[in-house]
């Protein structure tokens, strides 16, 4: 994320694309590309969706992920439940978009700015459609492991007057993933 | 204390990564999908020693389960530990003032997660 006030297009955007190779990489798949791609158009073919919305100070949007069931059931952890249960995908495409999003405000509060999640909501179907606001600010791009590919969207609205600010230093208090803090 | 331990999350497949490292730890597990439902088992259960909650969740959040689970003192005794994917100072910051005793984010380390639960559940 570029470390300096600028009139960001998307910055959330930007820091979910940070995120995407560790999150993938944590359970046990690699990023082979992230490319910008076409609005999603749903087929004939399950898709399996989970969309979580933030609210920050002066901007508010959503972060959506729309995927096949089976690469989902092959990045579900081995809990002994069978990862092919549609509830156990679902909950678990859920769970990506919320550790995705989680990663990317981290990224963000070391930078200086914060925002509040939803928990997700999650659907299945076939010929599934996201409709973002449409602003210039929705970005769209196709996530390629090798084996899969899935589709993210971001859609970001700030107030007419949001500037990104990032703090000179970045706030070293920040908790990284799998941290332990006792107090 | 008891070493039975309530674990506190929307997402079933969380509940069973936190279940599994636990039980094979040797504790007793209770489930509950939201903070509405963790306050009401603790409420009902006195045998939980140990609670370990997510932040984001539907109906009620971590963080207002655990001010009401605090609030007036009958559960001062009682560890919870925050699970999530955030690791934002100032919820932190709250989460400790509200009587939090740890805080993890996720993904956790199950060996990382047995050890706090052995020091805070002893």
């Amino acid at each position: 994320m570029a470390n300096h006030s600028t009139q960001a297009a998307n910055p959330v955007l930007e820091a979910v694309l940070e995120s995407v190779s560790g999150l993938l990489s944590e359970y046990g798949s690699t990023l082979d590309q992230c490319t910008p791609c076409s609005p999603f158009l749903g087929g004939p073919s399950p898709t399996v969706s989970a969309i979580v919305g933030f609210t920050g100070e002066a901007f508010k949007g959503s972060l959506a992920l729309l995927a096949p069931p089976r690469m989902i059931a092959d990045l579900v952890p081995d809990t002994g439940c069978d990862p092919t249960d549609v509830e156990i995908i679902r909950d678990w495409i859920g769970e990506l978009a919320n550790q995705l999003l989680g990663r990317a405000k981290n990224k963000m509060v070391r930078l200086g700015a914060s925002f509040s999640m939803s928990p997700p909501t999650t659907i299945v179907g076939t010929n599934l459609d996201i409709v973002s606001s449409g602003t210039a600010s929705t970005g769209w791009y196709r996530v390629s492991t090798s084996t899969s590919q899935m589709f993210l969207m971001c859609d970001f609205r700030g107030s007419k007057d949001f500037v990104l600010r990032p703090r000179e230093e970045p706030d070293d208090n920040v908790a990284d993933e799998g941290e332990v803090m006792l107090f | 204390m008891s070493k039975t331990v309530l674990i506190v999350d929307d997402s079933s497949t969380v509940r069973q990564q936190v279940s599994m490292a636990l039980s094979q730890a040797g504790f007793e597990v209770l489930e509950a999908v939201d903070g509405l439902d963790g306050a009401e088992k603790i409420e009902t259960n006195p045998s939980i020693g140990l609670v370990i909650c997510d932040v984001n969740m539907p109906r009620m959040s971590g963080i207002e389960m655990l001010n009401r689970i605090k609030d007036g003192g009958k559960h001062d005794g009682l560890p919870i530990v925050m699970l999530t994917t955030e690791g934002d100072p100032g919820l932190i910051a709250a989460a400790k003032k509200a009587g939090a005793k740890g805080w993890i984010v996720k993904p956790f380390k199950p060996d990382l997660l047995v050890a706090a639960a052995n020091k805070l559940a002893a």
